[in-house]
C-alpha cells in the first residue's frame, strides 16, 4: 500500500465509526477528546447551559459532520455555531442555544484568539 | 544558524503567564507552541513579546504535518516564519509524523509506516521546509501507539536516515522515547544510541500516564525515575544539550514545574 493510501485509511478510521483494534483506538479516541475539550475551553456559558452530556453530543455530531479543516483550532469558533443554526430543530429553545452559541463564538473570536494549552499535546 | 545549548527551560503555557511576567524567574529559556500564537494579536501576544525581550525562545509546533501527502501548507509556513522572526526564535521544531490528509486535520500527531518510501517522501518534504524557512528545522521523535506491518526499519534507523539526508537537527524528546519502547517494545537505549549524537540540539522531558498494557504520552505529571536514568544515558551519549520541560494538562503551580527543569540541570551535570 502506498503511504497515501495507508494514511487515507488510518485517518478515514479515525474519524469513522468505533474502531476494533485498540491501539487504533486511541487515536480514535484522542481526535474527539482533544477537540471536544478545545470546544469545552471555547463556548463555555454554552457548556453549563445545556450540560455536558448534551453538549458533547452536539459536539461530536458537528465533529462528525464536519471534520477540521486547516491547522488552526480556532476557526471552531465559527463552525460549531454555525453548525447548531443549521441542524436546530424549529423550537424556541433551540434558537436561544444557537443565539447563545453564536454570541460567545463571536466574542471569543475577537477577544480570546487563543486555543487552550491542554488541546494540543505535544 | 546556531543551535547553541541554551540550558534548562520550561514550556511557556498560559497559567504561568502572570507568574512569569511578575516574578521573573530565573529560567533558562521558554518553549512555546507555535500555533498558540501564529496569526494571534491582543494579550496573549504582548505576554509573549514582553517574555522574549528578556528570554531566549524556542518554538514548537504541531500542525506542520511533515509525513502527509498533501501539498505543503505554504500558508501555514508563512505564519510561522513570520512568528520566529518577530520574536527572534531561535530554532524551531515540529514532529516526525502527519495530522490530516485530503484536505482535512485530526489535530493529532499520527504515526507514519517506517520504510524506504517514508524516507523518501519526508526528506523531500524537510528540504522544501528548509528553504523556506531559510534555516534547519528541528525534528522530533514522537509518542507512538500503532504501528503498521509492514514497517522494514525501526524508528530510530529512519530518523537517522532523515538526518543524514537532509540537514535537520534533531529534537530527541526521551519521555517519547520511553513511552513508545514500552507500547512497542523495544530497547530505548538502543533506540538512542543509534540517534546521531551531533545533531541532537534539544531534549524534552514529560509526564505520563502508564495504562498497565500501554502508556499515553500526557505531559500532566512529573517525569519517572526510568525517563530520567534515560536521560542521563542521552545527556551522555551526545554530550548535552537545550532541555525542556514539557508539562500539559493538570498544570501545576509554576515552581513546580522549574523544579522538575532544575532537577534536569542536576541530572545533566
Amino acid at each position: 500500500m502506498s503511504l497515501r493510501e495507508t494514511q487515507e485509511q488510518m485517518q478515514a478510521a479515525i474519524m469513522g465509526p468505533p474502531v476494533a483494534d485498540e491501539r487504533l483506538a486511541i487515536y480514535w479516541r484522542a481526535y474527539r477528546l482533544r477537540l471536544v475539550e478545545t470546544l469545552h475551553s471555547m463556548f463555555p456559558r454554552l457548556l453549563r447551559a445545556l450540560g455536558e452530556p448534551l453538549f458533547n453530543d452536539f459536539a461530536l455530531e458537528f465533529i462528525r459532520r464536519e471534520p477540521p479543516r486547516g491547522w488552526t483550532l480556532e476557526r471552531l469558533a465559527e463552525t460549531f455555531p454555525r453548525h447548531l443554526a443549521e441542524t436546530r430543530p424549529d423550537e424556541e429553545w433551540a434558537d436561544r442555544i444557537a443565539d447563545l452559541a453564536r454570541r460567545e463564538g463571536a466574542f471569543r473570536r475577537g477577544r480570546f484568539n487563543f486555543v487552550s494549552d491542554s488541546a494540543q499535546r505535544a | 544558524m546556531s543551535f547553541p545549548h541554551l540550558g534548562f527551560g520550561i514550556g511557556l503555557r498560559s497559567a504561568h503567564f502572570e507568574c512569569v511576567l511578575r516574578d521573573q524567574p530565573d529560567v533558562d529559556f521558554f518553549e512555546i507552541i507555535s500555533e498558540n500564537f501564529m496569526e494571534v494579536t491582543g494579550r496573549p501576544r504582548s505576554v509573549l513579546d514582553r517574555i522574549a525581550e528578556r528570554y531566549p525562545i524556542v518554538m514548537h509546533g504541531v500542525s506542520l504535518s511533515i509525513g502527509s501527502t498533501d501539498p505543503m501548507d505554504f500558508d501555514y509556513l508563512r505564519s510561522l516564519k513570520k512568528l520566529a522572526d518577530e520574536i527572534r526564535a531561535l530554532w524551531i521544531s515540529d514532529h516526525l509524523c502527519w495530522t490530516g490528509v485530503g484536505g482535512l486535520t485530526t489535530h493529532d500527531l499520527l504515526p507514519l509506516p517506517l520504510n524506504e518510501e517514508t524516507l523518501r517522501h519526508v526528506a523531500g518534504r524537510i528540504r522544501t521546509v528548509q528553504d523556506f524557512l531559510e534555516r534547519p528545522l528541528v525534528l522530533e521523535n514522537p509518542s507512538s501507539y500503532y504501528r503498521f506491518p509492514d514497517d522494514t526499519m525501526s524508528e530510530c534507523e529512519l530518523i537517522a536516515a532523515l538526518a543524514k539526508e537532509t540537514d535537520c537537527r534533531l529534537l530527541l524528546d526521551v519521555n517519547n522515547v520511553y513511552v513508545s519502547s514500552v507500547n512497542h517494545g523495544f530497547d530505548p537505549y538502543a533506540y538512542i544510541a543509534t540517534i546521531p549524537a551531533e545533531r541532537v540540539v534539544q531534549f524534552h522531558l514529560a509526564g505520563h500516564t502508564n495504562k498497565g498494557t500501554h502508556i499515553i504520552d500526557t505531559h500532566d505529571d512529573h517525569v519517572i525515575d526510568a525517563v530520567w536514568d534515560l536521560y542521563r544515558f542521552a545527556v551522555k551519549h551526545t554530550g548535552g544539550a537545550s532541555t525542556l520541560v514539557e508539562w500539559d494538562a493538570k498544570i501545576p503551580p509554576f515552581e513546580v514545574v522549574h523544579a522538575e527543569a532544575l532537577k534536569a540541570r542536576e541530572m545533566a551535570a
